[in-house]
């Protein structure tokens, strides 16, 4: 859509088919970036529908002018898969906020996309049930948004990502049609459609609804922490612990520069001295905590832990939880600016690829501070630098890449559960050979024939493969700093 | 078959617009309909010879399998390591194959309480219909970087490709399991199954025959315990009565066999079904004359498993699986053509039109 008139005429129907359009650009502002800050575009319009038939029409309208859809939620996503399209509509589901029933009897709720993470949980929670996936940003993440990029949390290590827990959605595809996925048993006909929708970034369909389901609060809930003098030692318990038959809830993992921070900053009662922590919580029945906290406890002594602490009570608990979750701000405290890496290994790689990581660190002269997942090997090293000092923005970008390479060369993934969005679509050309990003282009040409969904993003075109990139947060200047983190 | 021929063998038939029947020993040849291409007969290319485990470090909990390895052999050695697929699949005639267990997506009696195929896989290599190797997903418990391309391959039929290899996670086998039986009306078991639903021991459940049978799964002391609680009868040999289940071998044939997914509490066939499980979502009937189909609400579906013969594949021109909505249907015409262009895999083996 070039001319003029063309935009006119679409902007006139735009605002019939939908009461709520904005495009006063100072009014658009707020929706020029999602968590990703250092990527930011204005969009030609912004429309906040309050219908499915609104969504619907606003589709059929865009179809028809040829005009990019961005579907955003809370727009809490890291790799800026929400950015605007310059030329295009940003769609808000922001009003599609409402949890429209909980079937207790079947455990399921079915919900629109706007609603958030946390809300779910704390609707169910007085029935004793709960939404298992819990993204470190749930009090603010929408549902819709954790379809489109099947995300994970602290506790997917034993309950799995968002694509294991929702079991039917309803989409309006990119000519505005209305049609559903999945089911509210087990299994559905045909091909696995939702399956391959969860993770797609908002460039198949638009989530209009979401079935979740709800999993009972378990009976008991126990959480261990455990010093360690060497990373390494700490990396090693994690394998023991996997490969002794545990399967704790979450499985955290900190290193030295990362637990001084949390202690300065939230004093959580971290072992100061230590050169690595682990973060190991255990739920189920008060009879099969009991016996794996036994376990546990051998496993982390035999395994050189200088200092374990087991909370008992859900004060306690918070409490150790407190410093994990707080450790992003708290390491952003230490330096003007950081970049957030994603990457995934195999748990076998964890030592090595620490060790690897730490010689880069002496090798660029810039410090790293490692919080991140070690029971699902997803590393979310955290490189120090200062945007402001000539060459250190250029230099920290070197040392992320090198990171990347490394856990695709030791079997892993450039993205555990941040998504792909603007922000490493270049690096995808490294995971991936044409051959492959070709079918990932007929998928999305199957679902959107003409590109108008969220064009640009997650899967880069076969002339583009070039660069690398990172999330850069400049001066603790992040989108909703308030928010737990990873 | 090298995969370096298969390939070729693949290309050469695309060129040729050749249909091909894609599978492994063939033991699910119940499932879906005959292949019917519309020219020419077609070739098969089995994938029986490509087997073994390239790749299995039980502390990752993840193993890499060559799609023609024998389900039998691939547990056998996990349960060297006290592992297992927690999915549970069913292993047709002792002969199942790891790739027919992935294109058949069949989960067994498991899979209300820890998952299905589809969750536990972490990433595929497969060759294309034009001939490409190409791979998705990884062995990494987490991995977002493009489409979900391995768990669509999970229960496509081998409609989009030809499986080559699989990374599954995998998890610790329980260490001690056992099958109680309790006598009960249909009604009063579906409110147990509802009431034991999250529970962490709880392995299985199925009612048939007035009885509905709970399986525990966990530490010993837990087990035990939790099985005086729940009273019912012990029975002996533990796995038999839930192989039978997922091996369908426990249904009557003479006639046709349904099974229909539903919500745990649905009162679909629910009297009527010769057998529910799956904490009460799935209902196995024996009904010859009935339009399933048509009976069904939107949030649930129907399989024809079996024909009244039993065994055989269902006869032409026939739908096996649930119809799809008209842009359900033409997603998944689109997607095909852009997996097989020429339309040469396992024509017409899901749904006539496909």
């Amino acid at each position: 859509m070039i001319n003029v008139d063309s935009q006119k005429a679409f902007l006139k129907q735009l605002k019939v088919a939908c009461g709520h359009v904005i495009v006063d650009q100072s009014r658009m502002k707020v929706y020029e970036t999602d968590g990703l800050t250092a990527k930011k575009a204005l969009p030609a319009y912004v429309a906040l529908p309050e219908t499915i038939e609104e969504i619907q029409a606003c589709m059929r309208l865009c179809h028809a002018f040829d005009v990019p859809v961005v579907a955003r939620g809370a727009g809490t996503g890291l790799s800026g898969g929400a950015m605007p399209h310059e030329q295009g509509l940003l769609l808000s589901l922001a009003k599609f906020n409402r949890i429209l029933e909980v079937d207790v009897d079947n455990r399921l709720a079915r919900v629109e996309p706007g609603v958030t993470n946390l809300s779910i949980s704390d609707r169910v929670r007085p029935l004793g049930l709960y939404y298992a996936p819990d993204p470190s940003s749930q009090i603010a993440c929408t549902i819709g948004g954790n379809v489109a990029e099947n995300s994970g949390g602290v506790h997917c290590l034993k309950y799995g990502l968002t694509v294991h827990n929702v079991r039917h959605l309803t989409l309006v595809s990119p000519q505005g049609e209305l049609y559903e996925l999945g089911s509210h048993g087990y299994d559905s006909a045909g091909f696995d459609l939702l399956a391959l929708l969860h993770g797609s970034e908002g460039m198949l369909g638009i989530v209009v609804e979401v079935t979740v389901a709800l999993l009972s609060v378990p009976e008991e809930v126990s959480v261990v922490l455990a010093g360690f003098d060497s990373t390494q030692e700490a990396s090693e318990a994690v394998g023991a612990i996997i490969s002794g038959g545990l399967l704790p809830a979450g499985l955290e993992m900190m290193d030295r520069l990362a637990i001084q921070a949390a202690e300065d900053f939230v004093n959580a009662g971290y072992p100061r001295d230590a050169a690595a922590l682990l973060l190991c919580e255990l739920d189920g029945s008060a009879e099969e905590v009991n016996q794996q906290l036994h376990q546990l406890r051998q496993i982390l002594t035999d395994g050189g832990a200088t200092n374990i602490k087991v909370a008992a009570t859900q004060e306690e608990r918070h409490k150790l939880w407190l410093g994990r979750k707080a450790a992003f701000p708290a390491v952003g405290r230490l330096a003007p600016d950081y970049y957030c890496m994603d990457g995934t290994v195999p748990r076998k790689a964890l030592t090595a690829v620490l060790e690897r990581i730490s010689e880069l660190s002496r090798q660029f002269d810039l410090r790293v501070a490692n919080v991140f997942h070690a029971g699902d090997g997803n590393l979310h090293p955290l490189i120090l630098f200062d945007a402001n000092q000539p060459g250190e923005l250029d230099k920290a970008e070197a040392f992320g890449a090198q990171i990347l390479e490394l856990c695709i060369e030791k079997g892993g993934t450039i993205t555990g559960e941040h998504g792909v969005g603007i922000e490493k679509i270049d690096q995808m050309c490294v995971q991936f050979t044409s051959q492959e990003l070709s079918l990932f282009h007929g998928i999305k040409a199957a679902f959107d024939a003409t590109g108008i969904l969220n064009p640009g993003k997650a899967v880069p075109t076969l002339s583009r493969c070039a660069e690398f990139g990172a999330m850069h947060v400049h001066r603790g200047n992040e989108k909703f700093p308030e928010l737990e983190r990873f | 078959m090298e995969i370096k021929d298969a390939a070729q063998f693949l290309e050469s038939c695309t060129s040729h617009s050749q249909p091909v029947i894609l599978q492994g020993s063939d033991t699910k040849a119940f499932l879906g309909r005959k292949v019917d291409p519309n020219n020419s007969p077609a070739e098969i290319l089995s994938i029986n010879e490509h087997s073994g485990i390239i790749h299995y470090e039980p502390t990752e909990l993840v193993i890499q399998v060559r799609s023609g390895s024998k389900l039998a052999d691939v547990t056998a050695v996990l349960e060297e390591n006290g592992q297992m697929f927690a999915f549970e699949p069913a292993n047709f005639n002792g002969q199942s194959t790891i790739g027919g267990m992935v294109a058949a997506g069949l989960s067994g009696s498991r899979r209300p309480y820890a998952g299905s195929v589809r969750d536990f896989v972490l990433g595929a290599e497969m060759l294309s219909a034009t001939g490409e190797l190409i791979n998705f997903g990884g062995q990494v418990m987490k991995n977002v970087a493009g489409y979900d391309v391995s768990r669509l391959l999970v229960g496509s039929l081998g409609c989009l490709g030809l499986i080559t290899n699989v990374s599954f996670k995998v998890l610790p086998k329980p260490e001690q399991e056992m099958t109680l039986r309790l006598e009960m009306s249909r009604a009063d078991a579906l409110l147990k199954m509802r009431e034991l639903v999250n529970s962490p021991l709880v392995s299985a459940t199925a009612h048939f025959d007035g009885q509905l049978m709970i399986r525990l799964s966990g530490k010993v002391k837990s087990v035990n315990d939790f099985s005086k609680r729940l009273g019912g009868e012990l029975i002996a040999t533990e796995s038999s009565c839930w192989d039978a289940i997922d091996g369908q071998s426990i249904f009557p044939s003479e006639q046709k066999l349904w099974k229909v997914s539903t919500a745990p509490m649905s009162p679909l066939f629910l009297d009527e079904a010769y057998l529910i499980d799956w904490g009460g979502a799935q209902r196995w009937l024996l009904e010859s004359e009935r339009d399933i189909w048509a009976e069904v609400d939107k949030y649930s579906s129907a399989t024809l498993m079996r024909d009244s013969a039993g065994g055989e594949y269902v006869h032409d021109g026939e739908e096996v699986f649930q119809p799809l909505s008209t842009l359900q249907k033409n997603l998944h015409i689109s997607l095909k053509t852009k997996f097989d262009p020429a339309g040469i895999l396992n024509a017409g083996r899901m749904y006539s039109w496909l």
